[in-house]
């Protein structure tokens, strides 16, 4: 809790930081051209359940983005994991983005919708203590739509090899992707859930990692 | 005061009796007033009265979730790498570790070195899972002062949530989980209670009473703020519950009973000792064993004077035994320990702190969301037979990410991006429940009512409401931003709003109001944990210029018949009343700039049971098609 005490301190502190840049570059990621409107998701939700319901709505920004990785961290577990190369010519719309990974790190995402499913590839920048830094890790989820509230959640599940001190110790990591859109932003946020062992996607999870950014159509 | 000045009169009349004597009347009635003066500012008891019954008490509120998530990020100016960042942007177990470590035992150790003295500690259940998990040593402390009485160990949730300003289910599952913690470690939970922020409000003694719980410690200052300065009565009934000030000092007389009350600590808990730094600062959030000197002389000291240091329950309990009957409490309204400084709740639903990383609306309304999807998914389980189980995940999640330092009172980045990311989570484990039910149900659509409990297999696509006239003209600051509004019927008598704000460019686009013109002389809203049971406050009762209500349902009454209410999903933002008129505005300070917003009411035109009813079937058990 912080009290009004903490916050003269933190003040203080902050001064003595300023020149480093504390406080600032905490700003939510800029889009890089305005958002257009696809959505016909009138969300008006009542009582009694007279609202506008469009089960197929998923907004996808317009805007593009080209990530491009720069893998700089050193990996911290003796895996051996393939890369998978990227699909293109595929069926579906394309979104990337180059997210920020518990704020001081990066995670590149790359979502394929189809329908209500989606194809993910989450590549993480520095292990975090559950993967791999730097291996694309490949995996499947769905698009969930809340129209009333214009809202879509994007969500994917992957599979890690065990990671060396990492925080499930010798059992495989399963990991799960959540993103939330509000309407047509480009902005998402959400998080990586790291369960402890193959196929687990419940429990108490050994970490929670946080994502934030833009993801834009490719 | 008014007991102050009797003691000084009598004392005055004897001294004055024994001056007369002396013939020097005039310099006489001067030293007795001064001598009535230093008598009054000292303890001595009256010569008539017994020995006044006196008490030390003390509140540690601890928070393992101090720094939500972690310290990464905290000092983005320095580069990953360096000493600088590596000694003070430590990971969320390592905060977690440091708390318990640095502040926690070292105080638990200094209470295990006095037997005779209680004390109440606070903190969340999540607290015990950590200590089990990596301290077994200083839960075994916890453990052994607890059992014997010597401490009380106060717990109201699981996570250090800002349950009041969300359904009441999410706290009750959040209770649960404490209790199961609590009786999982062979801690027994205190009847006091405490809570983060100091959160108090007047749906907790029902809550209280159904639990078990028997005492609310109300703080101080969120009874000034509404009442202005007062002296407080040794305890207060309210709700049925017993209540006392905390914090502030007693000062009583009741026939023969005098009851002296001192506090020796009412405070975060982690500060005292490591000498007042707190968990942000690495570097200097170590323990401090002088600083626990200091505390320990001081009630040693007391006790040396004739106070008993207690538990705040042994201390209702022994005035009540004396046959002190207490106090009716005034009105009250929900909020927080420091509602000057905080502005009451709007510091965690709408108000600025020093970080421009804020998104106070973002943040809570995918946890009205999130909330909104569990209960659905709850429903859909049911129907359909599925395994419910992963919904427990989703609930502790849910909590989770319902801390209030997600929101207030200076939230750096990393714990915004906490509120959120715990939220989603909980988001996913209840939407997949609800794909898994329709898999059972063979559905491609369902309607899920959760009032009803009922789920209808591929309904009939209901059509949105007409646009209709604006039933009444809302005042809006965008910011600067381009904005729209508009209305359609939803239901009879209730009108929607929508507010579009287009993106902004610059920085007052991060500050959106709206006000609602209303005419109420009476504050009607529906306390937290009371999703259905509005009060209706004449806001004569209070003393305030201004007071922010959270809104765990979303309601508010602007007339005698007409009510607002905010979409939470949508838009959960603090509402600001005054006394001066029945306006109601809700303002956001930490918009993002570059995102398109838009916020949701609902105008109810007609009784308050029938807006009440409404706002819970959008709020809190809502109709959701999936």
């Amino acid at each position: 809790m912080k009290r009004p005490s903490f916050q003269v301190r933190l003040g203080l502190v902050c001064l003595l930081f300023v020149a480093a840049g504390c406080g600032g570059g905490n700003g939510a990621a800029t889009p890089t051209s305005s958002p257009t409107f696809t959505s016909t998701a009138t969300a008006t939700l009542t009582p009694t359940a007279t609202f506008t319901y469009t089960p197929t709505n998923t907004p996808i920004p317009t805007t593009t983005a080209t990530p491009t990785p720069t893998r700089t961290s050193i990996p911290t577990a003796t895996v051996t994991s393939t890369p998978t190369p990227t699909a293109t010519r595929l069926p579906g719309v394309e979104m990337a983005g180059r997210l920020d990974l518990d704020i001081r790190w990066s995670a590149d995402v790359e979502i394929r919708v189809v329908g209500k499913n989606l194809t993910a590839m989450l590549t993480l920048n520095d292990a975090r203590e559950v993967a791999v830094a730097g291996v694309a890790l490949e995996g499947m989820g769905n698009v969930h739509d809340f129209p009333e509230v214009d809202a879509v959640l994007y969500t994917a599940r992957f599979t890690s090899p065990p990671v060396a001190d990492g925080r499930c110790g010798a059992q495989p990591v399963s990991l799960s992707l959540t993103l939330l859109r509000r309407g047509t932003n480009d902005h998402v946020a959400g998080g990586v859930a790291v369960y402890c062992g193959a196929n687990t996607n419940s429990g108490t999870a050994a970490r929670m990692l946080r994502l934030a950014g833009s993801l834009t159509a490719k | 005061m008014q007991v102050l000045l009797s003691r000084i009169l009598r004392r005055a009349a004897r001294v004055d009796h024994a001056l007369a004597w002396c013939g020097r009347k005039l310099a006489g009635t001067l030293l007795t007033v001064f001598v009535a003066l230093l008598l009054a500012a000292t303890p001595a008891q009256r010569a008539d009265a017994a020995e006044p019954h006196r008490y030390a008490l003390s509140m540690f509120h601890f928070n393992i979730q101090y720094v939500a998530g972690g310290l990464e990020g905290f000092v983005p100016g320095l580069p990953a790498d360096s000493p600088q960042v590596r000694n003070w942007e430590i990971d969320d177990e390592m905060v977690e570790d440091h708390i318990i470590t640095e502040s926690f035992e070292p105080v638990l150790d200094l209470y295990l070195a006095h037997p005779t003295w209680g004390v109440d500690i606070e903190l969340q259940g999540y607290f015990l899972d950590v200590l089990a998990a990596r301290h077994p040593t200083v839960l075994a402390k916890l453990r052994s002062l607890a059992v014997s009485g010597q401490a009380e160990v106060v717990s109201f949730h699981y996570s250090d949530q800002l349950f009041l300003a969300f359904p009441r289910e999410d706290w009750e599952r959040s209770q649960t989980l404490t209790r199961q913690t609590f009786e999982r470690n062979g801690i027994p939970l205190a009847t006091t209670v405490f809570a983060q922020e100091g959160q108090a409000g007047t749906g907790m003694p029902r809550a209280m009473a159904e639990r078990g719980y028997r005492v609310l410690v109300w703080p101080k200052n969120l009874f000034s703020f509404q009442h202005g300065a007062f002296d407080a009565a040794p305890y207060y009934s309210l709700g049925g519950v017993d209540m006392i000030a905390g914090a502030q000092g007693v000062r009583s007389v009741a026939g023969d009973v005098e009851i002296d009350v001192d506090w020796t600590f009412f405070d975060d808990g982690e500060k005292l000792a490591t000498g007042d730094a707190d968990p942000y600062f690495t570097p200097i959030f170590i323990h401090k064993p002088p600083a626990v000197a200091r505390y320990e002389k001081e009630v040693a000291g007391l006790e040396a004077q004739g106070y008993s240091i207690s538990t705040i329950g042994r201390y209702v309990s022994e005035v009540r035994g004396l046959g002190v009957e207490p106090a009716q409490a005034p009105p009250l309204l929900d909020g927080t320990w420091q509602p000057n400084s905080t502005d009451g709740m709007r510091k965690w639903l709408g108000g600025a702190g020093i970080w421009d990383a804020e998104r106070d609306n973002d943040v809570r309304s995918v946890q009205a969301l999130a909330h909104r999807e569990i209960v659905a998914a709850e429903t859909a389980a049911h129907a359909s037979a599925i395994d419910r189980s992963p919904l427990d995940d989703a609930w502790r999640l849910l909590a989770l990410s319902e801390v209030s330092d997600s929101t207030g009172i200076n939230p750096f980045r990393g714990e915004v991006e906490y509120g959120i990311g715990d939220a989603t989570e909980a988001l996913r484990i209840a939407t997949e429940a609800i794909d898994q039910a329709k898999a059972s149900l063979g559905a491609q659509t369902v309607q899920i009512d959760v009032a009803q409990g009922s789920v209808q297999v591929e309904p009939p696509v209901p059509e949105g409401g007409g646009e209709i006239a604006p039933p009444l003209q809302v005042r809006v600051d965008a910011g600067g931003r381009t904005w729209r509004q508009s209305w359609t019927g939803a239901a009879a008598g209730v009108a929607r709003l929508e507010l579009q704000f287009d993106p902004g460019s610059a920085a007052p686009s991060r500050k959106l109001a709206v006000t609602f013109p209303g005419d109420s002389t009476e504050i009607v809203y529906c306390p937290a944990l009371d999703d259905d049971r509005p009060v209706s406050i004449p806001k004569s009762s209070f003393t305030f210029d201004h007071y922010q209500m959270a809104l765990a349902n979303g309601l508010i009454g602007l007339s005698a018949q007409r009510f607002v209410v905010k979409e939470t999903a949508r838009v959960h933002l603090a509402a600001t009343v005054t006394p001066t008129d029945g306006d109601v505005t809700f303002s956001d300070d930490t918009a993002p700039t570059q995102d398109r917003l838009t916020w949701v009411f609902h105008v109810v035109d007609g009784t308050l049971d029938d807006a009440v009813g409404y706002a819970n079937r959008l709020n809190v058990s809502p109709t959701v098609i999936r």
